[in-house]
């Protein structure tokens, strides 16, 4: 059963770095606000609204990365996703932005089972963080 | 009683001038007005993906890569192609995005599940 669960997860996973329903081009209308200016620390607002996800971002905090020896003055914003009809599984994701652009994301997901009273917990966690950067 | 009140109203004093003093070494807080757009910028990541079941952990490392690719429109609106390719998918994946002096907009997304879950056009490029 937890390969199973295991196996279902990694797909989850997979298809979101794929882009989940296969390769859609999809026009989003309105626009999501990805980013509100002045982005800084206290800053909330709700990036995408509709029937089946919100999507509500906050500045959390401010916070330096050190990354091959360069400092990136950075905002952590918090992404809390409210899907409708998805209660056993909690997630959240924080990226880390500077004024150099994204500098580290982290997305976790926490699913959670109960089979006759066993409780089973699976979490995933994706961490993006930066390499090099090339700004022209 | 007059030495007390004394030193009541002495530690006060002290206490408003630390206060102050304080205030004036807190920095200034970070404000990003703008986000990089210009064509042919370049971002490198390492993406590793942590799955934990119970107590048993993996570990999966990818690689990916996000380039500002070129102007384009959407419904009659100017934006600019984000394209991120990554190792562990078969092709790209792109955002178009609009910065306004109120934020960075998403228009449209090609390769993305849900819009803007990752601020990043989400990718393909990873190497386990």
């Amino acid at each position: 059963m937890k390969k199973i669960i295991f196996i279902l997860l990694i797909s989850i996973n997979i298809a979101y770095s794929q882009g989940g329903g296969g390769q859609m081009f999809v026009i989003e209308d309105p626009a999501v606000l990805s980013l509100k200016f002045p982005l800084q620390v206290g800053a909330e607002w709700t990036a995408k609204s509709d029937s089946n996800i919100t999507i509500v971002k906050e500045v959390i905090g401010r916070e330096t990365l050190t990354i091959n020896g360069n400092d990136y003055d950075c905002l952590k914003v918090s992404t809390d996703h409210s899907i409708v009809g998805n209660n056993e599984i909690t997630r959240w994701h924080h990226s880390w932005i500077a004024k150099e652009g994204l500098i580290k994301t982290m997305f976790y997901i926490v699913y959670t089972s109960n089979n006759n009273g066993v409780i089973d917990t699976i979490t995933g966690i994706d961490e993006i963080i930066l390499t090099d950067i090339d700004l022209k | 009683m007059k030495k007390i009140t004394l030193i009541l109203f002495a530690l006060i004093f002290i206490s408003i001038s630390a206060c102050k003093k304080d205030e004036a070494n807190t920095p200034t807080g970070l404000v990003i007005t703008a986000y990089p757009t210009t064509i042919g910028s370049e971002w490198r990541y390492k993406k590793t993906i942590t799955h934990i079941v119970n107590n048993d952990t993996s570990l999966f490392n990818y690689s990916r890569v996000l380039t500002i690719e070129k102007d384009s429109t959407i419904n009659g609106t100017d934006v600019v192609k984000y394209t991120t390719i990554g190792s562990e998918m078969s092709g790209s994946s792109a955002s178009f995005k609009r910065q306004t002096s109120q934020g960075i907009y998403t228009h449209a997304n090609f390769g993305v599940s849900d819009a803007d879950l990752y601020f990043l056009p989400n990718s393909n490029s990873s190497t386990k």
